[in-house]
């Protein structure tokens, strides 16, 4: 059972934010709609594995360790970039890629590695250990597609129409994935004081949003 | 950018969007902290755990954890974004169209993804900017 208890950090972490972590953790170690719990747990442990060497040039990427566990390369190598190169990404490539492990499935492996990765750099920039990843619980994918998704204008599918920034349709192909991240999303950030530009927070919304676009600027991230 | 623009100005402030991309504390209280951590957490760079108490003896614990969650679901995010290949919402494409330029953001290959505005350009409403992006 995790904890998130951030112990290590010396300061009290208010309790949503756990809550959400833990509930996150839970999710991950299910079966989803395309990948078992096995397979989800095993995506979360490559995303580790770059994030631990992310900072390696691309020439000693050759020497990570190669995958032993139940994924597929093409999964192991797409949550790996993910992971690290993602500003890197093109339409061509997604588009092989999908072509490869499904649409779908590989939506719900980059909900998967946006989960992790938000709790891992979390805990990084506290300084506490990472949670260890759950056991996976056993079971099948139930491989439901989702309705109503169509052409928004991204590389993959995504729910038509939508109100709302693309940012939150984006993992709409992998409904439970989407779910997960944006109850992240809610709790880290913001969901129904989005529009709201002043806060009562601890830190002030101008403060927030400076961390925020200095973290996509150093990402390369263009959105 | 264009939020940071934003509430900045809804508390009668201007933030200097060059510390976005690492220039100056953008005139925000504690920003040189602030985006010094967000580098340094980002990038898992030697310097975190240096750059963390600085922010600690700013700002306090509880503004630390919010910064980390900032960090953290940020780093999400722009990966969600950049591995679907989601296009810039129109209304922060055309607010940000001067800044984006300014900044050379507009160099970054997930540009490519985004449709240039083809309208003239407006004069921008950023809170009505944040607002339109839910229909409101």
């Amino acid at each position: 059972m995790p904890t998130f208890s951030y112990r290590e950090f010396g300061h009290p972490v208010r309790e949503d934010l756990r809550a959400a972590h833990t509930e996150t953790w839970q999710h991950l170690a299910n079966p989803g709609a395309w990948w078992t719990g096995a397979e989800r747990v095993a995506i979360a442990a490559e995303v580790r594995l770059a994030r631990s060497r992310r900072e390696d040039p691309p020439w000693l990427r050759n020497d990570w360790p190669a995958h032993t566990g139940p994924l597929p390369s093409g999964a192991v190598t797409a949550a790996r970039r993910i992971a690290v190169d993602a500003h890197g990404l093109d339409r061509a490539w997604c588009e092989e890629t999908a072509a490869e492990l499904g649409d779908a499935a590989y939506v719900e492996l980059v909900s998967v590695v946006v989960c992790t990765t938000a709790i891992d750099a979390f805990a990084e920039a506290l300084g506490t250990p990472h949670e260890p990843l759950p056991e996976p619980l056993p079971g099948d994918p139930t491989r439901e597609r989702p309705d109503h998704m169509g052409d928004g204008g991204a590389w993959v599918s995504m729910t038509v129409p939508f109100q709302g920034p693309n940012v939150a349709r984006a993992l709409s192909l992998a409904p439970g994935g989407q779910m997960a991240f944006m109850r992240l999303v809610g709790a880290m950030y913001a969901v129904s004081d989005f529009t709201q530009l002043v806060w009562d927070r601890p830190l002030s919304r101008p403060q927030v949003e400076l961390v925020a676009a200095r973290v996509s600027a150093v990402n390369e991230c263009f959105y | 950018m264009v939020l940071l623009r934003a509430s900045s100005e809804a508390i009668g402030t201007e933030a200097n969007l060059d510390a976005t991309v690492g220039r100056g504390d953008g005139g925000i209280p504690a920003g040189a902290a602030l985006v010094a951590f967000a580098e340094a957490a980002t990038r898992g760079s030697a310097e975190l755990a240096d750059v963390r108490a600085e922010v600690l003896t700013a700002v306090g614990p509880e503004c630390l954890v919010e910064a980390a969650a900032t960090v953290g679901i940020f780093n999400g995010l722009v990966r969600s974004a950049d591995a679907t290949g989601i296009p810039l919402d129109g209304p922060m494409r055309d607010a940000s169209e001067e800044v984006r330029a300014s900044l050379g953001l507009d160099a970054f290959s997930g540009a490519a993804n985004t449709r240039a505005r083809t309208g003239p350009a407006r004069a921008g409403d950023a809170t009505q900017d944040v607002a339109r992006l839910f229909g409101e």
